[in-house]
């Protein structure tokens, strides 16, 4: 993966974030435990961690994309999620070996996966470590349950329209499909 | 040379890693760091928005939700009227304390800054938003934030000289500030915390039995009943006041003393006995009181803010008036 690609994975993580931010929230709905709506981003982290062809690539380029989302919340908690992706995206690299990664299946699982391990440990330290909140703690991990379904049925979708772009970002051979 | 980009992509990946890890143990300087990067995404951002509310605006109107307008309106302009009775009531406050020469006159002074929902945060996890007017505006943490929607949007045949009936509701308050960004905290947001009062309400035709506190010290119970003299509810009794916080979803008030009898349909507000506040600054409406099981003392009750929090695009900001503040000024 050369820096040209990085460059053009930041315009996408770039382009991510403003639709996130905006339109994003047009998918979003109202649940008994609070707003639920997918992390598109972490999507793209799925997809990233899938086909990059390396594991320091994948660990770059996840933490640019939970760097982008870091840079538009507020609040505790500031560079986490940049720690999060770039741990996740290099996981799912290790045992992207033993799994039939073209399949939506599989994309469904790794980003349910994903996302609870990102935003359930980023929900764990909001709550008990940067400061009070209402609700109690098992309303916030429900909620993190629901976002990590919705993006899991998205995230198929969004590697789909990836991968056709996929020489724009980086050249792989896949071992295993 | 391959072998060199490969080795310092990993020198580089292990430097930003530490400088997440630095972020994460110094929050003042990560947060100085997102003020800075801010301004690359507000003009995106206030775009996207502008095209999200103009959307979700149309799909209401084709699907009918917008037309829900009369039962709304009249709503609406019972509020209106709860917003004067307590402007009499406090009026009366007043005329009375200063019969009695037990305090002076001062009227609330404070300049509405317009500010625009540029952004919300790409997490449905929080509740808050992000606006396009801070520090240089003269916007600090704490000022609280209100809608900004006109009642004469819909055409309505209103009076000559009344130019703008305002539906003024509390949205949240301002908890972070950049200079020209502040991170708008809703109400509905787990953070969220305020000072705020229950006006219990009685309903036309109707009566309603509240405990006030007697000149004694102790408590009576007093009937109130409808004066029939407008359609709308009115307020029975002096105001609660309680703590308003978010739980995500609604505005959620805990421990409130069971006897006070709180139900559904008292309104919440702003609480202004400390000044800090215009009168009359709703905030929503109680739809569920709960008996607390550990304390049956106490109640936990649950109020769904009156502003559409989904839909917010203009808003104002509350300044208040200093005399002799340099970054504050209006009146």
């Amino acid at each position: 993966m050369r820096w040209f690609h990085f460059i053009i994975l930041i315009f996408v993580a770039l382009m991510g974030i403003v639709v996130q931010t905006t339109a994003g929230q047009l998918l979003w709905f109202r649940t008994p435990v609070g707003w639920v709506g997918p992390e598109l981003l972490a999507a793209v982290a799925v997809f990233v961690g899938l086909f990059a062809p390396r594991a320091t690539d994948a660990a770059l380029a996840g933490w640019m994309l939970g760097f982008a989302v870091d840079m538009t919340l507020s609040g505790g908690g500031a560079g986490l999620p940049a720690l999060l992706y770039a741990a996740g995206c290099a996981g799912i690299f290790q045992i992207r070996g033993v799994l039939f990664r073209e399949k939506a299946l599989t994309q469904m699982v790794i980003g349910f996966v994903f996302c609870v391990f990102v935003y359930e440990i980023w929900t764990a330290c909001d709550v008990l470590i940067f400061g009070r909140t209402g609700g109690g703690y098992f309303r916030p991990i429900l909620q993190t349950l629901g976002l990590s379904i919705y993006t899991a049925v998205l995230t198929p979708l969004v590697c789909a329209v990836l991968k056709r772009f996929q020489k724009f970002l980086w050249v792989a051979r896949s071992s295993r499909t | 040379m391959r072998f060199a980009l490969r080795l310092s992509k990993k020198w580089i990946l292990t430097g930003l890693c530490l400088a997440s890890a630095a972020m994460i143990v110094l929050p003042g300087y990560a947060r100085r760091f997102r003020h800075a990067v801010r301004p690359a995404l507000v003009p995106l951002s206030s775009a996207g928005t502008h095209v999200n509310v103009h959307l979700r605006t149309r799909y209401n109107e084709i699907t009918g939700r917008d037309t829900a307008g009369e039962g709304e309106k009249i709503t609406a302009l019972k509020r209106q009227i709860h917003l004067m009775q307590q402007m009499v009531v406090h009026q009366q406050g007043q005329i009375q304390a200063l019969t009695k020469w037990s305090g002076t006159l001062k009227g609330f002074r404070c300049k509405l800054l317009p500010a625009r929902v540029v952004a919300v945060e790409s997490l449905p996890l929080r509740n808050r938003r992000l606006l396009g007017a801070g520090k240089r505006d003269g916007v600090e943490a704490g000022d609280v934030v209100t809608t900004r929607r006109l009642f004469h949007e819909t055409p309505i045949a209103l009076p000559e000289k009344l130019t703008a009936l305002g539906r003024t509701y509390v949205v949240g308050q301002i908890s972070d500030c950049a200079a020209h960004s502040a991170t708008l905290l809703l109400a509905t947001d787990r953070k969220f915390r305020m000072n705020a009062q229950i006006w219990r309400m009685v309903e036309p035709g109707g009566k309603r039995i509240v405990e006030v506190k007697s000149p004694g010290g102790g408590r009576r119970p007093i009937t109130f009943r409808h004066r029939g003299k407008s359609p709308g509810a009115h307020p029975a009794g002096p105001p609660v006041p309680v703590t308003a916080t978010g739980d995500g979803r609604r505005i959620v008030l805990k421990d409130v003393a069971a006897d006070h009898g709180i139900r559904s349909g008292d309104v919440l507000t702003s609480d202004n006995s400390a000044g800090l506040l215009p009168l009359g600054l709703s905030i929503g409406r109680v739809v569920r009181v709960e008996r607390n099981v550990k304390a049956a003392h106490f109640v936990t009750v649950f109020v769904e803010p009156f502003a559409d929090t989904a839909g917010l695009q203009e808003v104002y900001i509350v300044l208040p008036y200093h005399e002799a503040g340099p970054g504050k000024s209006g009146g």
